[in-house]
């Protein structure tokens, strides 16, 4: 702008030199075209630059994870003014992981027109996806004068995972070397009791088989744990973001969903926690239905996760530690080590659930 | 490139790994492509510009030429220039198609063009020499046939060449400081001078000029070149921004209504306030006025060549007046092409182009340019006793010269030695000359005597006629007294007496007139050498001897004075000049003594000169004399400027008009002046040793170049080649993941992409080619290059590399050479 400011006076500061030593006609009128141009151009600037209008269109609610997503932008000039380019700059930031990028447009200002611009983007991780236009700059037709000034248009998504049911094998904590003592039918509270031994039924898991008994009665005899009794069982999300592995916590919560759909088409009723770093507190959601599940995921791509692997994990013990909540831990899978818990899947190799 | 190209793939798929925002395409914008209006825009504002400065400063020289030929064509040019920014191709092919034209246009029309040019510049000149004060002498070559479409053909061409640097400018990045810089310089001068321009014109120049200004001001400029993509984009610290196409329709819309409203203000302010009402103070004129001298002195320092004191002249036949230059400047340029039997006795040829009767104002005129002497055209003369054919002309008299040349070629050869056929081809001399030979027998058609010292002639340029001519044995008749003439002439009967009679009294009559402000002067000289015109035709060689004793030949006479007379001049004060000089005055003087005697300017060549003949036996055919040919060689012989020369023709009694040399040393071949300064100055120009030396030493200029080229690519080639080994040594975790893959996809590991990193480290382990260790930390840190924000260590990046390299090793130690080999390096 100031280059073009220079130049023009330059031309402004020709002319009259010009006119001065030449002593013509013809410059007269040129000095007098170049002075009143710009005295027309601003005063027509500023009473139009408020006319133009720019809003974000089309823009989905919620999407898939990789899927296409479109949305528009729609600008417009309301007046009779040409104006000169605009800037318009737009940022795009994933709320849940804290990513963004941003771009700046330079479109052109035709008067009474509109110009429309097409975005086409996927979002490679879930969360909540917000494009806002931040700031707007538009200048007169001579380039002289140019203004900038904060805009307010934003819109927000959210962007899914892909749920899959995921099946965790609740089993798998005993290594089944248990005698005939172990042999009672006993409802508790504890998921590695066993309440009964039977004879095998197809599609028993190996792994439950009762190698001493069945040595002794000669048939296969599997053992059957108990299934806990209580409802208050609670599916706890660990929202850690590793800087280092950024998709890892997409699996976690693409687990945790797996997970809760898994219960919940076993007819299992159950509780989603999870820990918001902002509020320091704990949210917990009855989970009844698959409805249920995508209301409280939709929660969860809101909350900001947090930088420490173990924030939810201290949260819940500190809160329902003593209570009769039954929990299923899923944290990221390089958390492993700092855990003794019992665990009792590992989802796509990054996610964990552990029993607690 | 490609490997740029795969570089920059890569990391924008790195980067979006990271953020987890990835746009697969460029946003969008809908929009058509209006091509019509980017080229009518820049097309327009390139013709506007071209065509509003030329007809500015047309106008204020008052130079005539066809403006609207010249509007068309420059439009039709800048459209056409202005296309090629349409399609890629169409810019290679157009650019072809200009370079076959202009080789065409130079070829066929550059003596047009020039002469053209020639007419603008002397224009120009003249009004800077009233201006400036400066005497600027030196002249073009003016196109003399039809100066306007000279001129037109000239100012079409500079446009054109121009307009395609515009086109350039504008197209690319509507640079307003490249049009302003090249017309304007010329646009003001008219300006400056107080010229009275074409007020409409000059407005529409200064409005296209504003409108480039607001266009690349509004950044419209910014990416015209990339409108079939309809954007571009740039990355600057994480932030993409993109570029989008302007809609032409705004720009055209903005520019059309710029220059119609300063149009239309101008027009109603020129109506209102009449251009004379406009004054400024004149304090301001004096400014203006102080900075003349400072503008006479640059044009002295810069333009030394054209500007020297007293000017310059240019080589060739003109007949112009006498004595305004200081020299003359020889350009040995081709004026004709002559073909003829050389044979050994004709060692010169001189060809007549005009002949001047009358000494008037320093210069030779016609008889019929001559107010106070046109009762001297022949037409008043009749011929006794000739009623069937009452006028006659020295055509008559020259016929009678060749009737008795011709009985004495076919019987006695006394005083002719040939009768030869000479060909003359105008290549760049003046259309409105003869250029016959001395003794002509035979002559074509093209020439038509209008009056006893004109010829009506129209020889174009690339045409040649031919005529024979009979060869004399004896050049200088005049010396023989009592010539063997006399004996053909007494016994031709009467009517060829009666002829020449009368012609003799018509010679008599307007032959011997000497201006009144020469008589003294001349007289004087004649007496003082003892020269007077009871010598008879004896005082030739009198006068002859004078001026080769006393009287210097120069190209660098100096100019005569403004007052003075320059025959006078010359015999008194300078003594010093060339050709033209030395045959005025001797004009003057044989008619002061009673020998008629008249000016005769044309070409004096030698036959002889090998640097400017070359042998034309394929045109024997052409040079047969009545069907025979003379003996000799044929040659065709390039006839220059610098052959040009003048002469002096008497009057002999009952013979006609015979040649007389009275320059010094003509007739020796190379006779020029050849002092000291003259020789420095003909060696400084463009002849054809200076031209042989330009092309040596211009072969060596183009030897070192490619030299230079050559140690430049292998200077290129060592350099990428060291660089490449650098690039190497450094650690690249990607390249290095990369190969590993390709090894294990050789080897058969039956690893997938869509399986995880931690899988491959369970696979390299199971199969015992790394520790558990080393494999789960090859995972973790190929996840980490992959998705972490924050960049690996330079450590951690060699771990990687001595890692892949150990397994590789180890996995090459297991499969075969020919699979390594078809595998890794060939497929």
């Amino acid at each position: 702008m100031v280059a073009n400011l220079i130049n023009y006076l330059l031309l402004i500061a020709l002319v009259t030199t010009g006119l001065l030593f030449y002593n013509d006609y013809i410059l007269a009128i040129l000095l007098a075209a170049l002075i009143i141009m710009p005295v027309i151009s601003i005063v027509l600037f500023y009473k139009t630059y408020k006319n133009i209008k720019i809003k974000i269109t089309d823009f989905p609610v919620t999407a898939g994870r990789n899927n296409d997503i479109k949305f528009k932008i729609l600008v417009k000039n309301e007046s009779f003014y040409p104006m000169g380019d605009m800037k318009i700059r737009l940022h795009v930031e994933n709320i849940f992981y804290g990513n963004e990028k941003e771009y700046i447009l330079n479109v052109a200002n035709v008067p009474f027109k509109s110009n429309e611009i097409t975005w086409k983007f996927k979002s490679l991780y879930c969360g909540c996806i917000k494009v806002d236009i931040t700031e707007v700059e538009v200048r007169d037709f001579l380039g002289i004068v140019r203004k900038k000034y904060a805009y307010k248009e934003n819109k927000t998504m959210v962007i899914m995972p892909v749920p899959k049911i995921a099946e965790f094998d609740m089993q798998a904590l005993s290594s089944g070397d248990g005698d005939e003592s172990e042999v009672q039918y006993k409802k508790g509270t504890d998921v590695s009791d066993i309440s009964q031994i039977r004879p095998y039924e197809p599609g028993d898991s190996l792994q439950s088989v009762h190698w001493k008994l069945t040595a002794r009665y000669d048939e296969w005899m599997v053992k059957e744990y108990s299934m806990p009794y209580t409802n208050r069982l609670c599916l706890i999300l660990e929202l850690y973001n590793n800087s280092d592995m950024p998709d890892e916590m997409d699996s976690v919560i693409e687990a945790y969903i797996g997970y809760a759909l898994f219960m919940i088409n076993n007819g299992r009723e159950f509780y989603m926690v999870w820990y918001n770093s902002e509020s320091h507190n704990n949210i917990i959601r009855e989970i009844q239905t698959e409805n249920d599940v995508m209301l409280a995921l939709n929660d969860i791509m809101y909350v900001k996760p947090s930088n420490n692997c173990m924030d939810a994990y201290y949260a819940y013990k500190n809160e329902y530690g003593n209570s009769d909540f039954t929990g299923l831990y899923v944290t990221n899978a390089s958390n492993m080590l700092n855990l003794k818990e019992d665990k009792l899947g590992i989802y796509s190799g990054k996610a964990v659930i552990y029993g607690l | 490139m490609i490997r740029k190209n795969n570089k920059k793939k890569e990391t924008e798929r790195i980067e979006n790994q990271k953020s987890g925002i990835v746009f697969e395409q460029v946003p969008e914008m809908d929009r058509k492509y209006y091509n019509a209006c980017h080229l009518c825009l820049n097309a327009g504002l390139n013709a506007t510009i071209l065509i509003s400065s030329i007809i500015s400063i047309m106008s204020a020289f008052d130079i005539v030429y066809n403006k609207i030929v010249l509007i068309l064509t420059v439009t039709l040019m800048c459209i056409m220039f202005s296309s090629f920014y349409l399609k890629v191709w169409w810019k290679l092919i157009g650019y072809i198609a200009i370079l076959i034209g202009f080789i065409y246009g130079v070829t066929n029309y550059a003596y047009v063009i020039r002469g053209g040019f020639g007419i603008i510049a002397n224009k120009f000149m003249e009004v800077l020499e009233v201006r400036l004060d400066l005497p600027i002498e030196r002249r073009y070559d003016e196109y003399v046939n039809n100066k306007v479409y000279a001129v037109t053909l000239c100012l079409i061409f500079i446009a054109c060449s121009l307009g395609l640097l515009l086109n350039i400018a504008i197209n690319e990045t509507k640079g307003f400081i490249i049009a302003f810089f090249s017309t304007f310089p010329f646009v003001q001068i008219g300006m400056y001078l107080g010229k009275r321009m074409d007020i409409m014109s000059s407005v529409l120049y200064f409005s296209a000029l504003i409108c480039l200004i607001i266009l690349r001001n509004s950044r419209y400029y910014k990416i015209e070149t990339k409108r079939h993509k309809g954007y571009s984009a740039k990355k600057k610290k994480n932030i993409v921004t993109y570029d989008y196409v302007t809609d032409p329709r705004n720009s055209f819309s903005i520019t059309i209504i710029i220059i119609v409203v300063i149009m239309v203000c101008s027009g109603v302010i020129a109506l209102i306030f009449p251009r004379a009402a406009f004054r400024m103070d004149e304090k301001y004129s004096a400014w203006k006025d102080s900075t003349l001298d400072t503008a006479k002195r640059i044009a002295i320092v810069g333009f030394w060549g054209m500007l020297n004191p007293n000017g310059s002249g240019v080589g060739g036949i003109s007949r112009n007046e006498l004595g305004n230059v200081d020299r003359i400047t020889l350009g040995y340029e081709k004026q004709l092409g002559v073909t003829t039997m050389v044979i050994p006795e004709e060692e010169y040829i001189y060809l007549r182009a005009y002949t001047g009767t009358y000494y008037e104002d320093n210069r030779w005129k016609y008889i019929s340019e001559s107010e106070n002497r046109k009762k001297h055209n022949l037409e008043n003369y009749t011929l006794i006793n000739r009623p069937w054919s009452p006028a006659l002309n020295s055509k008559d008299v020259e016929d009678l010269t060749n009737e008795i040349l011709k009985i004495d070629f076919e019987k006695g050869r006394n005083l002719t030695d040939a009768k030869k056929s000479i060909w003359v081809e105008n290549v760049f001399a003046n259309i409105n000359y003869t250029y016959l030979p001395y003794n002509v027998s035979q002559l074509g058609l093209y020439c038509k005597l209008v009056n006893d010292d004109e010829y009506d002639a129209s020889l174009f340029y690339e045409s040649e006629f031919k005529c024979l001519y009979y060869h004399l044995k004896e050049e200088n008749i005049v010396k023989t007294g009592n010539c063997a003439l006399n004996n053909y002439l007494q016994n031709k009967e009467e009517e060829v007496f009666d002829v020449e009679s009368a012609y003799r009294k018509y010679v008599y009559d307007t032959y011997l007139d000497v201006p009144e402000k020469n008589r003294t002067v001349i007289m004087n000289i004649l007496q003082k050498h003892d020269i007077y015109s009871e010598d008879g035709l004896y005082a030739i060689d009198k006068i002859k001897n004078m001026f080769e004793n006393e009287y210097e030949y120069t190209l660098m006479p100096g100019k005569t004075p403004s007052k003075k007379d320059f025959v006078n001049y010359f015999l008194m004060d300078s003594k010093k000049g060339y050709c033209t000089y030395f045959a005025s005055s001797a004009v003057l003087m044989f008619r002061s003594l009673g020998i008629p005697a008249r000016y005769v300017g044309g070409y004096m060549f030698y036959t002889t000169d090998n640097d400017t003949r070359r042998e034309a036996y394929y045109r024997l055919d052409d040079l047969k004399a009545d069907g025979v040919l003379s003996e000799g060689t044929p040659y065709i012989i390039d006839v220059t400027d610098a052959d040009a020369h003048a002469w002096v023709e008497v009057y002999i009694d009952y013979l006609g008009w015979v040649r007389v040399e009275v320059t010094p040393g003509a007739l020796e071949e190379n006779g020029e002046d050849d002092s000291g300064v003259n020789q420095l100055l003909t060696d400084a120009l463009f002849n054809r040793q200076t031209y042989e030396r330009i092309k040596k030493s211009t072969i060596v200029i183009i030897l070192l170049t490619v030299l230079l080229a050559m140690l430049t690519v292998v200077m290129y080639i060592f350099i990428a080649a060291i660089l490449r080994y650098r690039r190497k040594r450094r650690y690249d975790p990607d390249k290095d993941f990369g190969y590993l893959l390709s090894v294990c996809r050789v080897y058969k590991l039956g690893w997938n992409s869509s399986m995880t990193y931690e899988e491959l480290a369970e696979l390299l382990c199971g199969e015992d080619l790394c520790s558990e260790k080393n494999t789960k930390r090859l995972a973790f840190l190929v996840e980490k290059s992959k998705y972490s924000r924050n960049e690996l260590s330079d450590d951690e990046k060699k771990e990687i590399h001595v890692i892949v390299t150990d397994i590789s090793v180890l996995i090459k130690k297991r499969i075969s050479v020919f699979k390594i080999v078809r595998y890794l390096y060939l497929f």
